[in-house]
């Protein structure tokens, strides 16, 4: 075993994972510490019996935009983007219902079924976001944030769109999406739960540079072909390749720190513990684990320990459960065909006073709310189900919900949590009544933080989306732009700019300023930061 | 995408893997495809129950303390730690005995005393003229090509527990156990641990004997942390020596040109962007004879290997396949035989046996006449890992006990092979194996937290090599035993098979032991310092050092 690297990088989930494979690919000898047998971490999917269950991420925004993708060729290395044509079914009382299509056009005409007139208020919304995600939002995660005044002064200057940019940042989810002036309250819920499913509160001030961002990426969302651990498959191999080193089961001990600087890490693996030294260590891990967990109390700062013992996990997380089954798709035999073709299917709001109530309820730990939305990854891509038996269809269903970390989350209450929801989606799809079910694995807030640790008390975000904890303020001024306080040390997990999702954007960022401080060679920009820059939304690169 | 490769291996099984580790370190340039996205689906530790119990769902002990694999391929260089276990094996019964076996042979001796001294006496000294010449046994045995000269090899193997050639070529398991002895506890027994070793079956003439007397010949270990870091390992060593691993990369077809394999032809719903691979040399079907076939067509096989093709289209898939219930209990299970042998709780592979010898024969004819409910609770596999690895106990004290049962697959008088997907009848047999648990565990009920099983159809969901659920490639038996197996080697030149040969594709990685020798052979690339000419040292080494290791323990 080498006890010599030039980098550290704790945790292989998809932000360490982009980090390790720039810094390899820039000729630094990394080694990536996970303590899980298998890398990927949020990335994970597990075959049991010919099913393969993403046990988390499953929907790429990003997609092809993910700047590793075009950069190590991963197309070539087996990462396949399936972006399905009907994208979200909304599903409403007395059958009516909202498909949202990968093509605006699709989306538009059922917006206008549904509620003459919202159709161009659809429109405007949509050609906003667009514009607003590819001007700024979309590039703005592929660089260091900016301190807030100086990122507004930026905006104004850049023009209308800009200004629009940074009033829409100062809303609320709910007061964005109201802002468009829908009549029908169904088309205002669905694309408020758009909006806010994974992780955002609906009424959460400052957060609203958010909504164009998932409202945008959700009607282009993304599998990877063969489960999402693929793409974690295809960067260990790029960093491999690139002669890094992936240390798999292997517990982090300590964040070693001399003199104000960090020079290793001491771990723990089958060989019994061993200290680990390079002069740049990259931490993913959340801010507790990193400032509270792994060093010493006199090595931190009274500002770094503060901070992260006042770091505030969201109010809800996510239960979900991945089924095999025997039997077919579910057909929502009230609503139209496409309904039955979508990638993701909501069922249970009406108003966006429904999406609020059930997060308010989870919140405060109730959990008796029947609402969701559910999905069947094998409709588009048969690596999914063992389709040589010949006993099928086989398929594999996926529900997720938002759900609380504090409540009971025994066996015997998960199971009859994930029944009542499987009834609740046999409401709209009455075949899945007939159907067998070979396997079920379900994950409740407790699961994700114990297989996924940095998650904690579920948090899919690595802590809560708050103006206090987003962008320049996330974890903390003083970190967010990747270096920390310590020499050496740079954080590079979702609880940096720009958070949770599988964007690799702090993974990214954190990599260029690494390369930038140790005077390595950066791979030229993506060429939407380039232009983003050109136009002036984002400080030209010799200002950064 | 690099498309272009010396050789071409279909499928990551364990052997397969394996295979293309040798002939990677032997300097060719290999690739192996794997149409799922996980490599040895039958060597997989999942954390079933998602209670952070890591559990082996099918191979649970490692045989490849017998193997000259090992030592070739460094594996504990590549991260496969191997666990000896101080309680290796053993039988229970629910009256509350249990008879356990030691690698000490006095030790295991002294249990056997316990019912019949005379079959003490015996076992010691068949034992160890057994295991005296177990290296040569297992190197001309199992490790090499089936031959005429082998078999000779096979029916003189009597004369070491005193048989003639001629009696013993003609005896099954039964007959050899009834004349060697004499307690129904120990015959039971021994013929359990024979049973294992899948090298044919029992109740065959022949075979049957040599089944049991090899049985004797194994050995076993626990890989730290699961089984599945066999295959991590086999991985790791593969890639370090220059092998490409392409998943979800199902293969659609084998290419030919001029009556030659020359690569392969990806299905479309690969993830990769290319789909023809080429290989110079050899293309290697690690999947089972039916899946052979139909990706080599009938063509080629037809038209230069006549005889071949004929046994590829007979070939037999039916026969013993695994319906395995898990058991997730609050901590370890507290055997009610601990009383008769508190070391039960320590043992790693303890098998349900027959409850009489009767029994042990009549459940054989019940697994001939697809009498799915009568071959129920006769023999299963109890594997309870946690009591030797730690690393698979969380904090919180669960345990995982496994219990795998052999079913004939055909079950005809329920309706054939669909039936495996019946609730009534798959609930059914898991509620029989939950009660032989609960016959032999005292507090069983108390103690359990939740239970689920795979059938067969589950495991051929998982493996599609494993047509109708059998996990080893196809009956191992009768016409497909031995020389009735299929060849490494075909007669069309670059073809060559790893699975359905002999020995049987499992975790002492024979098959692709064979296999790669062959290929080796005759690509002239056999003559290497590590490929070790007397490859069962590594085994002997082992074997020393397990019983110093029990010697000073007990």
């Amino acid at each position: 075993m080498n006890t010599s690297y030039d980098a550290i990088v704790l945790g292989a989930g998809p932000n360490g994972l982009a980090a390790a494979a720039y810094l390899s690919a820039a000729g630094q000898r990394v080694a990536v510490i996970e303590q899980d047998v298998e890398t990927g971490g949020g990335l994970a999917t597990q075959e049991l019996s010919g099913y393969r269950l993403n046990h988390h991420a499953t929907y790429m925004l990003m997609a092809e935009l993910l700047p590793p993708y075009r950069d190590f060729g991963l197309r070539e290395r087996g990462v396949d983007f399936i972006r399905p044509k009907v994208q979200t079914a909304f599903l409403f009382e007395r059958q009516q219902s909202l498909l949202l299509y990968s093509d605006p056009a699709g989306s538009e005409a059922s917006v206008e079924a549904l509620s003459p007139g919202d159709g161009a208020r659809f429109r405007r919304m949509y050609d906003e976001f667009e514009q607003m995600c590819e001007a700024f939002l979309l590039p703005a995660s592929y660089v260091p944030p900016l301190p807030p005044l100086d990122q507004t002064i930026a905006l104004d200057q850049a023009g209308e769109l800009g200004r629009r940019i940074s009033e829409i940042s100062e809303m609320s989810p709910r007061e964005v999406i109201a802002s468009y002036e829908f009549r029908d309250p169904r088309i205002e819920a669905a694309f408020l739960y758009l909006a806010t499913m994974f992780g955002l509160e609906a009424s959460e001030g400052g957060i609203g540079f958010l909504v164009p961002i998932y409202v945008s990426r959700m009607m282009k969302a993304a599998l990877v072909r063969g489960g999402s651990h693929q793409l974690a498959s295809a960067l260990r191999r790029t960093i491999e390749e690139h002669a890094g080193e992936i240390l798999t089961s292997t517990a982090l001990q300590e964040i070693l720190v001399r003199e104000e600087r960090a020079i290793g890490v001491r771990v723990l693996s089958r060989d019994g513990a061993a200290e680990l030294h390079a002069n740049t260590v990259v931490s993913t891990l959340n801010p507790q684990q990193t400032f509270l967990d792994l060093m010493p109390r006199d090595r931190v700062t009274a500002l770094l320990s503060d901070t992260a013992a006042a770091w505030e996990w969201e109010p809800t997380s996510l239960f979900l459960f991945n089924q095999g089954i025997v039997g077919d798709p579910p057909i929502y035999e009230c609503y139209p065909d496409d309904a039955s073709r979508a990638l993701m299917a909501v069922m249970g709001y009406e108003t966006p006073n429904d999406v609020i109530e059930h997060q308010e309820a989870v919140a405060a730990g109730d959990r008796s709310h029947l609402a969701g939305h559910g999905s069947v990854p094998s409709l588009f891509d048969p690596l999914m189900v063992p389709d040589h038996v010949p006993f099928g269809p086989h398929h594999v269903l996926r529900w997720e919900c938002c759900a609380p970390y504090e409540a009971d989350w025994s066996i015997e209450a998960s199971r009859e949590f994930a029944e009542q929801r499987y009834d609740f989606w046999c409401r709209y799809a009455p075949n899945l009544k007939q159907a067998q079910s070979r396997v079920r694995i379900t994950w409740t807030p407790r699961d994700i933080e114990t297989h996924l640790p940095t998650m904690r008390r579920g948090s899919i975000k690595h802590g809560a989306y708050t103006s206090l904890q987003m962008g320049y303020n996330r974890p903390l001024p003083e970190c967010s732009g990747y270096r920390t306080p310590i020499a050496g040390l740079y954080l590079a997990g979702s609880s940096v700019h720009p958070g949770g999702m599988v964007t690799m954007g702090a993974g990214y960022n954190a990599a260029r300023v690494v390369a930038r401080d140790i005077g390595a060679e950066l791979l030229p920009e993506p060429e939407m930061v380039r232009q983003a820059r050109e136009r002036g939304y984002l400080e030209s690169e010799e200002q950064a | 995408m690099k498309r272009d490769f010396d050789v071409i291996v279909v499928g990551a099984g364990i052997n397969g893997l394996a295979c293309g580790a040798y002939l990677a370190r032997a300097g060719l340039d290999v690739a192996v495809a794997e149409a799922r996205n996980e490599c040895g689906p039958f060597a997989l530790t999942e954390d079933l129950f998602g209670a952070g119990v890591p559990v082996d769902t099918h191979a649970g002990v490692c045989f490849i303390t017998m193997s000259p694999v090992l030592g070739d391929l460094e594996l504990d260089r590549f991260g496969l730690d191997l666990i000896f276990p101080r309680v290796p094996t053993g039988t229970v019964s629910k009256d509350g005995s249990n008879l356990i076996y030691y690698p000490d042979i006095e030790r295991s001796c002294q249990e056997i005393a316990r019912f019949s001294p005379r079959d003490a006496r015996t076992y010691r000294e068949t034992r160890q003229s057994i295991l005296q010449r177990a290296v040569e046994i297992l190197e001309r045995g199992v490790f090499r090509a089936p031959s005429e000269e082998g078999l000779e090899y096979l029916w003189n193997l009597g004369s070491l527990v005193g048989f003639s050639p001629d009696d013993f070529r003609t005896m099954n398991g039964f007959e050899y156990l009834d004349l060697l002895f004499e307690h129904e506890k120990v015959k039971c027994s021994l013929l359990g641990q024979a049973a294992i070793g899948i090298f044919g079956d029992p109740s065959e003439k022949g075979e049957g004997a040599v089944m049991a007397l090899m049985g004797q010949a194994c050995s076993f270990a626990v890989p730290r942390g699961g089984m599945h870091t066999l295959v991590h390992a086999l991985v790791r060593c593969f890639r370090h020596h220059g092998g490409t691993l392409l998943l979800n990369a199902p293969v659609e077809h084998v290419t030919f040109e001029a009556g030659r394999p020359t690569g392969v032809e990806l299905a479309e719903r690969t993830v990769l962007p290319e789909r023809a691979l080429r290989a110079r040399h050899a293309v290697v079907m690690h999947v089972s004879p039916p899946v052979a076939l139909q990706l080599l067509g009938d063509d080629p096989l037809q038209e230069h290997d006549r005889a071949l093709w004929r046994k590829m289209n007979d070939w037999d898939m039916t026969g013993h396949c695994a319906f395995t219930s898990y058991a997730l209990l609050r901590g370890p299970a507290r055997w009610a035989s601990r009383h008769w042998n508190p070391d039960i709780q320590e043992c790693a592979f303890p098998l349900r046996a027959w409850d009489s010898w009767e029994h042990a024969k009549r459940s054989f004819q019940y697994a001939k006449n697809d009498e799915v409910f009568g071959v129920a609770g006769d023999v299963g596999e109890i594997y309870q890992l946690g009591a030797v690895d730690p690393s698979r106990v969380p904090a919180s004290g669960e345990t995982v006990l496994v219990y795998e049962v052999e079913y004939p697959v055909n079950m005809r008088r329920h309706g054939g092979l669909p039936a495996w997907d019946r609730r009534e009848i798959t609930d059914r047999l898991h509620d029989e194996h939950l009660q032989d648990l609960r016959d032999m565990i005292d507090d069983f009920d108390v103690d359990l937290i939740d239970s689920m099983y795979f059938t067969p159809i589950d495991n051929w969901r998982r493996n599609p090599s494993a047509v109708l659920g059998h996990e080893l490639g196809g009956d191992v038996s009768g016409a497909q035993w031995y020389e009735g197996r299929m060849p490494n080697r075909s007669a069309i030149p670059g073809l060559y098979f790893s699975q359905g040969v002999w020995p049987c594709s499992l975790t002492h990685l024979g098959s692709a032991y064979t296999t790669a020798c062959a290929i080796a052979a005759d690509l002239e690339v056999r003559d290497q310092p590590w490929w070790k000419s007397a490859p069962m040292q590594r085994y002997l080494e082992l074997m020393l050092e397990r019983e110093q290791t029990a010697g000073g323990s007990a």
